[in-house]
């Protein structure tokens, strides 16, 4: 009966660290109203299904859990992203110029734009704090929203953007310091309000107005929509406003229109600059297009997941749980392929 | 007694908040005693839906938690009434107070 319940509760909970914690003082709860009616003369059998009982209904208790997560104040959420995105940015943007102006060994030197010259260091110092702060910061900044089902949204969307414009940031770096033909780079205050401002900017004030014109649809339409969760929460309109503006962007850019700007080659410039270290190859625009094709497809698979969450609850769970792993790896067989190949 | 469910909601929070007020400290087990003993069984909660109940009040930062060694020996996770959780207590309290009364004179109950 114990574990029936426990199996119970923990399928209908919304996971997260407060999830575990949950299931431990409700075990401890059983615990010590066992030994209390142990000591008024009830068998253990007895005094489990006794305790189990008085806990009351699991999909009750996971309900109640659920309802508290959503009800948790947006705002903090909300200014929470922001200023992991800021932090992020900052870290990811500068993080290798940093370190190319403290080593002072620099490669592809351009005497224009001197903050734009990189040493051979920055690169891999960069990518381990990268790496260290996808791992270990994020998880911990993560728990503390207490937001499991938004885990994607906030890395691929929110998050991805600035730390994949700094990939392109170094990619393109290092493409300037190989091929003449690449694009001369922009001073930095330049880049700064063009790659950076502006599109931050553009995606926050559309992600503020989905949030107002959905919060007002909602209000009308509730029941022709169809909507059953009334809390959005403010990721999902960013992380949609982030889609959005990148699919504008795409089709602006196919139309050779470049009102926005295009936070593109950002994988590719990423992919080109390592197959043209291995290969001493030049960039084909195929790469380049293969590249972002990818970023396209997780965009887009990220944001699937974020819709499709409010119609199938356990679709989503079960997609997370068990088809995440496996698409992941596809991507990185891909990307695997598309560097040595 | 079996109460409504929007009745219990109201004042689960502040029996919760009072209870701990009282109690300096207590892990859920202790605290469902507790309440169920000073409310004379009126209050029959499930009591799984408490823990839900405290996360929000420690997300609210009206209580605090810590896992300490219990008398038994075991750890629980045991929680504090924290001074804006006493705050509001006293508000609440006292607009239940005033709820009560009211309550009372319109339906002329005689409590």
């Amino acid at each position: 009966m114990k574990s029936t319940f426990f199996e119970t509760l923990s399928r209908n909970l919304n996971h997260s660290k407060y999830s575990e914690r949950l299931q431990e003082e409700l075990a401890a709860h059983i615990e010590d109203a066992v030994l209390d009616l142990a000591w008024e003369g009830i068998q253990p059998e007895q005094a489990t299904q006794q305790a189990i009982q008085t806990l009351g209904d699991p999909k009750v208790i996971a309900r109640e859990y659920n309802t508290m997560l959503k009800q948790q104040s947006p705002y903090i959420n909300i200014i929470t992203l922001i200023l992991i995105t800021l932090f992020t940015t900052v870290i990811f943007k500068f993080l290798p110029i940093i370190i190319s102006i403290v080593a002072g060994n620099t490669i592809g030197d351009n005497p224009k734009y001197p903050l734009f010259t990189i040493s051979w260091l920055a690169i891999p110092i960069t990518a381990v704090i990268f790496l260290l702060f996808f791992l270990l910061v994020l998880p911990s900044l993560y728990q503390w929203l207490h937001q499991s089902k938004q885990r994607l949204i906030i890395y691929v969307s929110i998050l991805g953007l600035p730390s994949l414009l700094t990939l392109r940031t170094i990619g393109k770096i290092l493409l300037n310091a190989y091929f003449d033909h690449w694009q001369i780079i922009k001073p930095w205050n330049l880049v700064l309000v063009t790659e950076l401002i502006i599109p931050m900017f553009i995606i926050i004030i559309m992600g503020l107005c989905i949030w107002l014109v959905i919060g007002l649809i909602k209000q009308e339409e509730k029941h022709l929509l169809k909507i059953k969760n009334d809390s959005m929460l403010p990721t999902t309109y960013l992380g949609s406003s982030c889609l959005i503006y990148v699919i504008v962007s795409y089709i602006l850019y196919f139309y050779h229109v470049k009102l926005f700007i295009l936070p593109r080659s950002i994988l590719s410039g990423l992919i080109c600059s390592i197959r043209a270290l291995l290969h001493n190859y030049n960039c084909s625009q195929t790469v380049i297009i293969y590249g972002e094709l990818t970023l396209v497809v997780l965009l887009l698979f990220s944001s699937s997941l974020v819709l499709l969450n409010y119609y199938r609850k356990r679709f989503i769970k079960k997609i997370i749980n068990e088809q995440l792993p496996w698409f992941m790896l596809i991507i990185f067989i891909y990307i695997i392929l598309l560097l040595f190949t | 007694m079996q109460f409504s469910k929007e009745i219990i909601k109201g004042v689960a929070e502040i029996i919760v908040l009072q209870t701990l007020h009282e109690h300096g400290e207590a892990y859920g087990y202790q605290l469902t005693r507790a309440i169920a003993q000073t409310s004379q069984n009126i209050f029959e909660l499930q009591e799984g839906t408490l823990y839900p109940l405290l996360y929000r009040l420690e997300f609210k930062n009206l209580v605090t938690s810590q896992v300490k060694p219990a008398p038994n020996g075991k750890d629980r996770r045991y929680y504090h009434i924290t001074n804006k959780g006493k705050k509001l207590l006293l508000e609440r309290t006292t607009e239940l107070g005033i709820l009560l009364k009211g309550i009372k004179q319109v339906l002329h109950l005689a409590i």
